[in-house]
């Protein structure tokens, strides 16, 4: 694209953005989409972790004016879990004698806020990080988080930009059959994918990672499974509209992702005989239904528009 | 029902003290202003505490709203935009997001060959510029609507968005001629 083109594209109209931004060849645009869907991403994997509203806190903090800290009765706080986990005792006797250079801020609450009494509020059990991070949802159950505001790339109808930045959704294909599961490490089938990350398409990537518990007997595809599941219902069910069709392939992808995840789990977890641990075969069962229930939406949904 | 329309029903059940329709609202907004404030920040934990109080001051000032319902997104996202300001002159720019472990972990979105930074693709773009770059990518918003919700018309966003992108356009190059 010349600097003439950008000049008309930019001044003259929106339509030109969008497919400016939909041309693969062009770097910029590409480097543009893929800010897109890292933004995108980012934000749907925060969302995902966060419960319901909690709109009594957030009332209750809106009418005080005050850092929810102030208002919390304990049961919601803005202190992540590392500093409620410190020693509260620590904190007070620092704020107490005025050591200015200090910041115990939990983040979320404006320095300007945060005074010794606050401080001392800070309820001592563990409680969810902020108002808007409620629960400590489980991907495994979680299936609320299917109705909210997914990332649809652009947001509005001018779709055009939603395409994923590099390659098209076509190229996507379970990672049974990708690159990416050559990266993995065949050696120790129950391990941990590592570096999972298929060049092509972000928004469907592999997103396989070792439990936080050692111990856990949840495959590592687990959550992986449960992403692309919601990502796929977050495309299907968009908040008060129907998808486009452009959406529903992206969905489909992303089913086609986790299906490809639950057959990766089955062979790197099962034996030849097709006998599987407990926790693995009920995972494996709870993963297809879910897919196979996000399939019948997304044919639904076909259906519909 | 249109998204505007349904969104400008919830407004109006609000304002009347509906808490379902707030809470419609907030879960609404709480995925878009996030995106949002993601996009202005960089930074992922940054973002959500400027969401959280922009949904505090949202749940305050809902009730008073008297504008257009279906303008209600304008409202919002200005609420969002002095948040993240106020967060920035207060904190400055924390670290970008590339060294942020549990989006990375959990998302995993970042190829190793694109990792380095996708998120501070904007980091060197003046605020404004940034702002106006983040409301048409991330949110999808027209330059009209860009424009009413940052006070300036529709071709003054256009002129900025131009030499932003000329700004990325120019960057770009240098880095793909480096490599």
């Amino acid at each position: 694209m010349t600097d003439d083109q950008v000049d008309s594209f930019d001044v003259d109209a929106d339509d030109a953005f969008l497919d400016f931004l939909s041309d693969s060849n062009d770097p910029l645009a590409a480097a543009l989409t893929g800010y897109q869907d890292a933004v995108a991403t980012a934000a749907a994997h925060r969302v995902a972790t966060m419960g319901p509203i909690d709109l009594a806190a957030l009332q209750a903090a809106s009418s005080t004016g005050l850092a929810p800290t102030a208002v919390s009765s304990g049961a919601t706080s803005w202190a992540p879990p590392d500093l409620v986990a410190a020693s509260v005792a620590g904190i007070v006797a620092l704020v107490s004698v005025g050591v200015a250079l200090f910041n115990p801020v939990p983040y979320g609450v404006p320095a300007s806020t945060v005074t010794s009494q606050q401080v001392t509020q800070t309820p001592p059990n563990p409680a969810p990080t902020s108002l808007i991070r409620t629960t400590a949802a489980s991907p495994t159950t979680d299936a609320s988080q299917a109705s909210a505001p997914m990332p649809s790339s652009t947001g509005s109808a001018t779709a055009g930009a939603s395409v994923p930045p590099v390659a098209p959704s076509t190229d996507t294909v379970p990672p049974v059959t990708t690159g990416p599961v050559t990266q993995q490490p065949t050696s120790r089938p129950s391990a941990a994918p590592t570096t999972i990350a298929p060049t092509t398409d972000p928004s469907g990537a592999p997103t396989a990672q070792p439990t936080s518990d050692p111990t856990s007997t949840t495959s590592p595809y687990w959550n992986s499974v449960q992403v692309q599941i919601r990502l796929a219902l977050g495309l299907i069910n968009p908040a008060g509209r129907l998808p486009t069709p452009q959406e529903l392939d992206r969905a489909q992808t992303h089913l086609d992702n986790a299906q490809g995840f639950v057959n990766q789990m089955r062979q790197t977890q099962c034996a030849a005989d097709g006998t599987c641990p407990p926790a693995v075969a009920t995972q494996l069962t709870l993963a297809q239904r879910d897919i196979d229930a996000a399939r019948t939406q997304l044919n639904d949904r076909r259906g519909e528009i | 029902m249109k998204r505007t329309d349904e969104e400008a029903d919830l407004v109006l059940r609000a304002r009347e003290g509906s808490q379902s329709a707030l809470t419609d609202l907030l879960t609404i907004y709480r995925a878009r202003v996030l995106r949002f404030c993601i996009g202005r920040m960089g930074n992922v934990d940054a973002a959500e505490d400027a969401t959280q109080e922009t949904l505090v001051a949202m749940v305050g000032a809902v009730a008073r709203f008297r504008g257009d319902p279906t303008k209600f997104s304008s409202f919002v996202f200005g609420i969002a935009s002095n948040k993240v300001s106020m967060a920035q002159r207060a904190g400055g720019r924390r670290a970008v997001l590339t060294n942020d472990v549990d989006v990375l972990d959990q998302a995993n979105v970042e190829a190793p060959d694109r990792g380095d930074g996708r998120l501070s693709l904007l980091d060197g773009l003046p605020a404004r510029q940034r702002e106006i770059l983040v409301l048409r990518l991330v949110e999808g918003m027209s330059a009209d609507e860009v424009g009413a919700l940052l006070g300036m018309s529709a071709g003054a966003v256009r002129v900025m968005q131009h030499r932003a992108l000329a700004t990325l356009r120019a960057h770009v190059a240098v880095k793909g001629g480096a490599r």
